[in-house]
Parts: C-alpha cells; sequence; structure tokens
C-alpha cells in the first residue's frame, strides 16, 4: 500500500485531512441558535421566516417556483425544479449558518443569529 | 521513419487516454452517491497524460472530456459545464506546477490531490462568483478539502498503477520514471 506514496504525499495528505477534520469540527462551534431562515435568490434577498413557525412558502428562481417548509424548528426545501433535485436531498438545517443551495435555480437558504450578540464573538471599541 | 512511428503512436495514446477519461467522467456521472461529490476519475487520464507526455497535452486531454463528456449529458454550455470546465482546467493547472518543480518531493498521490483541492476550491468559488454571491458558501471549504484528499488519493493511486502496470510497453515512459523506479518501485526497501 506505502509502495503509493512519497514521503511529501503522505505529509500533504496528512497536513490536509486533519486540517479539513479540525475545522470541520472547528466550524460546530459557530452553529447553535439562529431564529431567521433566510433565503436569496441570485444573490438578492427573496424571503426571511421564523425558525420556530410552520410554514410553507414558495419563491421565484430562473428555473420556476422554489418550495420552502418549515417544520418543527427545522427548515427545508421541498419541492424544486431543477434537474437533479440535489438540494431536495440536502435534508433539514436547523442551526446557525447551516445551508442548502440549489446552483440551478440559484437559490440559497440559511439560518441567521436572531440578535447582534449571538452573532458575534466579541466586540471591541 | 522511427520519429514518425512515435508521433503516431503518441496520438493513439492521447486518443485512448481522451476516451478513458471520457468514459470515467460520464460513468461517474450516474453515480448516485453524495450531492456534489464526484470522485473525479476522468482526472486519471489527464494525471496520465501530464506524466508522460507534459502539460499541454494534459490540457488537451483535459478540455476535450470536459466538452465531449458535456455533450454526451448533454449539458453543454449549463452550470455543471462551467463547473467541470473551471475545476478541470484549475486542476490541470495546479498538477502542471507541481510535477515540474515538486516531482522529487510528490508521486501521483500528491500532484492528484493538490490538483483536486484546486479543482474543488475552484469549483467553490465559481459558485460564490456567478451563482450563490452569499459568503456563507465558504462553510464548505473544510467539507471540500476532505472530498479533495479522499479523491485525490484514490485518483494517484490508480495513475501509479496504470503508469506501473504499463511500464516499458507503451514506448513512451512517464518523465518522473526516474524518481519511479528509484524510490517507489522496490517498494520493500522503503
Amino acid at each position: 500500500m506505502f509502495k503509493y506514496f512519497t514521503k511529501g504525499d503522505i505529509i500533504l495528505v496528512a497536513v490536509l485531512a486533519v486540517l479539513s477534520v479540525a475545522s470541520i469540527a472547528g466550524m460546530k462551534g459557530i452553529y447553535g441558535g439562529g431564529k431567521h431562515v433566510v433565503v436569496e435568490v441570485d444573490g438578492r434577498h427573496a424571503l426571511e421566516l421564523l425558525l420556530d413557525s410552520d410554514v410553507t412558502e414558495s419563491v421565484h428562481g430562473p428555473l420556476g417556483e422554489t418550495v420552502v417548509s418549515i417544520e418543527n424548528g427545522t427548515a427545508r426545501i421541498i419541492e424544486s425544479p431543477c434537474p437533479h433535485n440535489y438540494c431536495v436531498r440536502m435534508g433539514s438545517i436547523s442551526r446557525r449558518a447551516e445551508i442548502i443551495v440549489c446552483v440551478p435555480n440559484r437559490v440559497f437558504m440559511t439560518i441567521r443569529g436572531g440578535t447582534e450578540e449571538q452573532q458575534l464573538d466579541g466586540v471591541t471599541q | 521513419m522511427i520519429s514518425e512511428r512515435k508521433s503516431t503512436r503518441r496520438l493513439v495514446l492521447l486518443s485512448m487516454l481522451s476516451a478513458c477519461g471520457l468514459v470515467l467522467f460520464v460513468f461517474e456521472s450516474f453515480l448516485p452517491i453524495l450531492p456534489w461529490f464526484r470522485p473525479g476519475l476522468g482526472n486519471v487520464a489527464t494525471l496520465i497524460a501530464l506524466m508522460m507526455f507534459g502539460f499541454s497535452d494534459a490540457l488537451k486531454v483535459t478540455i476535450l472530456r470536459v466538452v465531449l463528456g458535456a455533450l454526451v449529458l448533454g449539458r453543454l454550455f449549463t452550470p455543471v459545464f462551467i463547473f467541470a470546465l473551471a475545476g478541470g482546467l484549475a486542476s490541470v493547472v495546479v498538477m502542471a506546477i507541481v510535477f515540474r518543480y515538486a516531482k522529487k518531493v510528490f508521486g501521483p498521490v500528491g500532484i492528484s490531490v493538490l490538483g483536486a483541492v484546486a479543482h474543488n476550491m475552484v469549483q467553490l468559488f465559481i459558485a460564490y462568483l456567478l451563482f450563490i454571491k452569499s459568503a456563507e458558501i465558504f462553510i464548505f471549504i473544510p467539507v471540500f478539502l476532505g472530498a479533495a484528499v479522499v479523491t485525490g488519493t484514490i485518483v494517484g493511486i490508480v495513475a501509479h498503477m496504470v503508469l506501473e502496470k504499463t511500464k516499458g510497453r507503451l514506448g513512451f515512459e512517464p518523465v518522473w520514471q526516474t524518481n519511479f523506479t528509484a524510490e517507489n518501485a522496490e517498494g520493500a526497501e522503503a
């Protein structure tokens, strides 16, 4: 097995793997909280909903209507006109900074924090 | 006479590499795994072309694969095509630079891992630039990085195996051959 790797390869793969796993673990820290589900279409603000509501809304993208649903504190895309429906298969999001993206229909959905204090680690003046 | 045969051989090998890359590219587009996660097996062809024939031929193999692949799948000039083209070009350029200046440090695995990292980062950046326009998308960087390490390693190992099996049979040897025989072929020493 190791004949396929030079020393440089092993170091490179190890460093990148550690970096990737560590930053995925680190990012868990910035999740949490979050009250608003924000939906953008083509970079423009399209919809803002409360995470603790039970609603189904749709937004209009270049391909047609993408249907967004919020239920039991989780938000997801339930219907999309895009060919592969990866956005539907991305499942649901419930914590701040988690995102769902539909590239073909230019839809971007995320959860943002409730107040300023929750979003920032600290403020210096 | 001999050089004519050699250039025909080269043409045939490049065509076969392009065809293999294309088949792998189309094949993996049907794999129902995680959304957005593709092993990038077609990159095996690019890597072999790079190591045997150099940058310009690797570039041709890559462009042929992406354009023909898009034609076969009916995606020419769609977003998926733009992603594949940008990622493919970034990957071949980075691999060529690494291969040119660091072939004593990295073997096929290292080269293809760095190529895969470039591929994924450029795709993420294109998604930000053209489609998403929200900086939150960069939260995917660690995930894309991890995916690149996995796929790059697989591609590198496959390319290494192919180069090893075809050694001395094609009339062309990878430029990296010296390193290959000295350090890797006699794996027992290492």
